[in-house]
């Protein structure tokens, strides 16, 4: 990533300097489009939503380019935006941004069928839309955390603060996300087919 | 140390990012805990498949999506808030052309671990749904590795060279396909060793992506995958089988098509 010196706000602003470095910013920003979107999908479930979600996170982001810090992790900044974006409209809704229903997945993980190997699971999960499904039935709060590590591959920190959550939290939702994950990818071999219910 | 309170450890665990204090105690907790070393398995295998496959999880964005965000950085504040999909105003030429170039910038970065476990699923999922699951041997006669090859080339644009049968190996050539994910850069050579299925990937690098030397011999998934790298070319072979007897076909691999 080549990110130029920005002006800080309030200073001249009329060489072409700046107007390159803006480029550059908006360049880089716009590369992370797929990625952004992928996870804006995951968190609304809806591509309308995802899409309008993903458009408000570049406005911030444009309006807010100043502030970026040259040499920090652009990617981990524009899903910080996008994570507080989607907190702020859910708390407007009126609803719990994170939906953790505890009990719910501990009598989740206890159906987990202990006789299933890896190897079982992997011959089970070679197709995308098997994984798809079972990604979007995890619990929100889980299932952001798997998605932010293991896709997006951020670090414990970062997604800390994406998420606004102490970092033991972060770990604990990744370790019983892909737990979870696990159960339900090894469960599908009993049921039908599942269906992606985004995408 | 009681399971629970191990925890919150399992996840820095299984990625390998544990201190060497937690690993330990970890390792110990395991040793006596059949329940949690079955919950370190599951939760590794899918962490390896999730990584293997996040490729095909993430979705494209689409064009009128692009252009809508390319367009937020022309006269953002020129509006009062944010435009919806709804209410949103064509784009500029200014902003397309940014969008062109902003595009081609994407890059998707792979380790060995990831690699390996991405070809551990392909794997998994050509001989799933191969014609030939059956192992017929008169199927199997039928491919000839000299044909393939020119095949491959002509369909893909760089040479490929195909191993054949060797009986000696106790290797007979199956068929060859491309991974329909690679955009035609991997080849998928597919064997039966032993009566198991074995492929063989050859992965053509694009200009200036060489993915640097490789010599590695890693379980995934419950395949074993011996990687090497070699000029713009990565190599490996997958199969379940003793890591010796592999290293074996690994060479005759080595010697016929490099």
């Amino acid at each position: 990533m080549v990110l130029r010196r920005r002006p800080r706000p309030g200073a001249p602003a009329s060489s072409s300097g700046t107007g390159d470095a803006d480029d550059a910013f908006a360049r880089d920003a716009l590369s992370y489009l797929d990625a952004l979107y992928g996870t804006a999908l995951r968190l609304t479930r809806r591509p309308a939503d995802a899409e309008d979600l993903v458009q408000e996170t570049y406005l911030k982001a444009f309006r807010a380019s100043d502030q970026f810090e040259r040499g920090t992790n652009l990617k981990a900044w524009l899903f910080t935006i996008l994570h507080n974006t989607f907190r702020n409209l859910r708390r407007h809704d009126g609803r719990n941004p994170i939906d953790v229903d505890s009990e719910a997945v501990e009598q989740a993980m206890d159906v987990a069928g202990q006789d299933h190997s890896p190897e079982q699971l992997l011959t089970r999960a070679t197709l995308d839309v098997d994984l798809q499904a079972a990604l979007d039935a995890l619990p929100d709060a889980f299932r952001q955390a798997v998605w932010l590590r293991d896709v997006e591959e951020f670090s414990y920190a970062e997604i800390a603060r994406m998420l606004d959550v102490p970092i033991g939290t972060v770990m604990s939702r990744i370790s019983r996300g892909r737990r979870l994950l696990f159960d339900r990818l090894a469960a599908t071999r009993s049921t039908a087919p599942p269906k992606a219910n985004v995408v | 140390m009681k399971c629970q309170e191990l925890e919150p450890l399992f996840a820095a665990y299984v990625d390998e990012e544990a201190p060497a204090t937690e690993r330990a105690a970890v390792d110990a907790h395991l040793h006596d805990c059949p329940p949690c070393r079955d919950r370190i398995a599951g939760e590794r295998a899918a962490r390896d498949i999730v990584r293997a496959r996040r490729d095909g999880l993430r979705p494209c964005a689409s064009a009128a999506l692009r252009r809508r965000c390319a367009a937020q950085r022309i006269a953002p504040a020129a509006r009062g808030g944010v435009i919806t999909r709804r209410a949103w105003l064509p784009l500029s030429l200014a902003a397309a052309v940014l969008l062109a170039v902003g595009g081609t910038l994407f890059f998707v970065g792979s380790n060995v671990e990831v690699l390996a476990a991405q070809l551990a699923v392909d794997h998994v999922k050509c001989f799933q749904f191969a014609p030939d699951r059956g192992g017929s041997a008169a199927v199997h006669a039928a491919v000839d590795p000299l044909t393939e090859g020119q095949k491959w080339e002509s369909g893909h644009g760089w040479p490929l060279k195909v191993p054949p049968s060797a009986e000696a190996e106790q290797l007979t050539l199956v068929g060859v396909r491309r991974c329909l994910s690679s955009e035609g850069r991997i080849a998928h050579m597919m064997y039966r060793w032993r009566g198991q299925p074995l492929s063989v990937f050859v992965i053509n690098s694009r200009p200036g992506r060489r993915r640097g030397d490789i010599d590695e011999s890693l379980e995934k998934l419950g395949e074993h995958a011996i990687l090497w790298s070699r000029g713009d070319r990565t190599y490996a072979v997958v199969a379940r089988g003793p890591s010796p007897d592999l290293q074996q076909v690994a060479r005759y691999v080595r010697r016929a098509a490099e």
